[in-house]
């Protein structure tokens, strides 16, 4: 019977609506117009829009597959459901092989991190945060694409946390290293950025700056960039360790089941192969998402690497200089421009900018000021792709009569407010969120990604038997389920 | 006096303007909620059947829909027909993957207008591998 989770029935009133699908129509004829009215104006603008379609087709693929890492940590742990945790080792594994293509082709844009324990602890407090919102950075996104207005408070408080954090000084100086203090002194850096004030500041330039990156490829010693990208960045880096969890989650949270549902006491290995394979396949939503998730964000790499190549720049940065838009860049005269899926920086860029047209300085830290700018969100490349997710979820949305306006209670407001600050701050200390701190970097060779999952996994773990304590207490106090 | 809900409400409207412009975007998760009493309902492909309860998840995140699901499935009697109200989309997904966890068959999911119905069955001993 299990089998029957399909059975989704159209009910009178989600019966097919003309009016949601001129909606989802005109949600697309926007981005369309935005992308050629822009294009005509200057065709630099094919950069930006290659951000917003890569976004689009992310937003409706995560909407499509209700695809969000929150629900992979906390359906396991909550209760022990894998479908989302196999929906990203699919992504995973189909993302490491088109990057390993990307990357033979000389066209990879990706740059690794550092190998550290920032990983681990920014992961924590990111995946603690994330399971009080309901939704990780891209998860939130879509969900705000769907109508979900606490998802959008989730989206507004992590940029603003990320854009906060990353200048806060005062008391958070009295609680820095003076080993950061004086490698970050010893750096000799801009006057203006005052690293050795601000606690971020030093974070970076005096502990993360120092760790080494290591990429996978390269630290197997393989002369053959194809056997460097496919052999050492893909199958060691993603694809075995994925089939690893993979495995792992078919033994803790699957098996069991599937051997009683086929009354079967002594399998064979064939049989545990094919209790593992109806586990991969049993959500084909979900698994399709991540098999289109996968392909477009290699795909994504390849472009962004051809546009650079075709404009003669590395940095969008360069782009808008020549383009005439010199405000809100860095003092090295870039902007973030990562080359591939990413999630929160752009984020917070664009919380940074608001704040500084309330008068806010958040040029004088090294995030904002020397590594990523302050562009206003019309000249945010990156930032277009983040309201094309929105935009790709509601189109989607639309299509399925799924989008629906809905208002929070204040309870879930205010889970919504405190997660979205705690996956702020967690974003910025693992360097990225569970895209750009993960689900880009396993799958480019860069071993970090796991730490930060790891981190990630645990501060799950830790929030979802907090929230069932949580609801244990409220349920108590309520009315009993009747039955 | 008011209790914290209505105190908490009253906070809550005062920092929702958009709810003072728009009424309709007023109605709350809790008044939208689709009746819960027990009665027939006609589960696509099984016919008229007695939802013996109902349990109404609007508004609820995903996390607690699927805790509290969790709680009413374990709960229920076998025999009984659990009928899950939600417009989250993403429990509405994982929901019948649970079932068989907690010894119940999902009957179907209705989609009706922004949110979904799922029927579920709780198994009696007797036949409780028909449902694994």
């Amino acid at each position: 019977m299990t089998e029957s989770v399909a059975c989704t029935t159209e009910g009178v009133g989600a019966a097919t609506s003309r009016a949601n699908a001129l909606r989802a129509a005109a949600v697309v004829g926007f981005f369309v117009l935005v992308s050629a009215g822009t294009i005509i104006t200057d065709a630099r603008y094919l950069y930006f829009s290659a951000y917003l379609w890569f976004g689009f087709i992310y937003g409706a693929s995560l909407q499509y597959g209700r695809f969000c890492m929150a629900s992979a940590v906390r359906d396991l742990f909550a209760v022990g459901v894998p479908r989302m945790a196999v929906g990203i080792m699919i992504a995973v594994v189909l993302f490491s092989l088109v990057s390993a293509a990307v990357t033979v082709a000389g066209k990879s844009t990706f740059h690794a991190s550092p190998i550290g324990l920032y990983s681990l602890v920014g992961g924590a407090i990111f995946g603690f945060g994330m399971v009080f919102t309901g939704g990780c950075a891209t998860g939130s996104l879509y969900k705000t694409g769907e109508g979900s207005v606490s998802a959008l408070l989730v989206v507004l408080s992590l940029s603003f946390a990320q854009a906060l954090f990353v200048d806060i000084g005062g008391v958070l100086d009295a609680v820095v290293p003076a080993s950061w203090t004086a490698s970050a002194a010893a750096k000799n850096m801009p006057a203006e950025l005052s690293v050795t004030a601000g606690w971020y500041d030093q974070f970076l330039a005096g502990y993360v700056w120092n760790l080494k990156s290591v990429v996978v490829g390269d630290a197997l010693g393989f002369s053959s960039p194809a056997a460097k990208a496919f052999i050492g960045n893909s199958l060691v880096n993603a694809v075995l360790p994925a089939l690893v969890l993979l495995v792992a989650i078919y033994a803790i949270w699957y098996r069991k089941g599937w051997l009683r549902k086929n009354k079967l006491t002594a399998p064979t290995a064939g049989a545990e192969v094919r209790g593992w394979w109806s586990m991969v396949t049993a959500s084909k939503r979900t698994a399709i998402a991540g098999l289109v998730l996968g392909v477009a964000a290699g795909l994504q790499m390849w472009v962004m690497q051809t546009l650079q190549q075709k404009f003669g720049i590395s940095n969008a940065g360069e782009l808008l200089t020549a383009m005439g838009i010199t405000e809100g860049l860095s003092l090295q005269e870039t902007v973030f421009d990562p080359g591939y899926f990413y999630v929160t920086t752009q984020e917070a860029q664009g919380a940074a900018w608001v704040l500084a047209k309330l008068g806010v300085n958040l040029d004088d830290n090294i995030f904002f000021g020397m590594e990523n700018g302050i562009p206003s969100p019309l000249a945010n490349p990156v930032l277009w792709m983040s309201f094309s997710v929105i935009g790709g979820s509601m189109f989607m949305a639309f299509l399925a009569n799924e989008f629906k306006l809905k208002m929070p209670t204040l309870e879930i407001a205010t889970w919504a407010i405190a997660g979205g600050i705690l996956m702020g701050i967690g974003s910025r200390i693992g360097m990225g969120c569970n895209i750009g701190a993960f689900f880009a970097t396993v799958t480019n060779g860069d071993p970090s990604g796991w730490i930060f999952l790891a981190g990630m996994t645990a501060g799950g773990w830790v929030g979802v038997k907090f929230f069932n304590w949580w609801i244990e207490r409220k349920m108590a106090k309520e009315a009993p389920l009747g039955f | 006096m008011a209790n914290d809900s209505e105190r908490g409400k009253a906070v809550y409207w005062l920092i929702d303007p958009i709810g003072w412009i728009f009424p309709a975007l007023r109605k709350g998760p809790a008044d939208a909620a689709p009746d819960a009493a027990s009665r027939w309902v006609e589960v696509p492909g099984h016919g008229a059947m007695v939802a013996d309860a109902s349990v109404d998840l609007m508004g609820a995140t995903c996390l607690r829909t699927n805790l509290v699901t969790k709680r009413a499935l374990d709960a229920a009697r076998p025999g009984t027909v659990v009928e899950i109200v939600s417009d989250n989309l993403s429990s509405v997904e994982t929901i019948p993957f649970m079932l068989a966890g907690h010894g119940c068959v999902h009957l179907g999911t209705l989609h009706l207008d922004g949110f979904w119905k799922i029927y579920a069955r709780k198994l009696g001993a007797d036949e409780g591998e028909k449902g694994q």
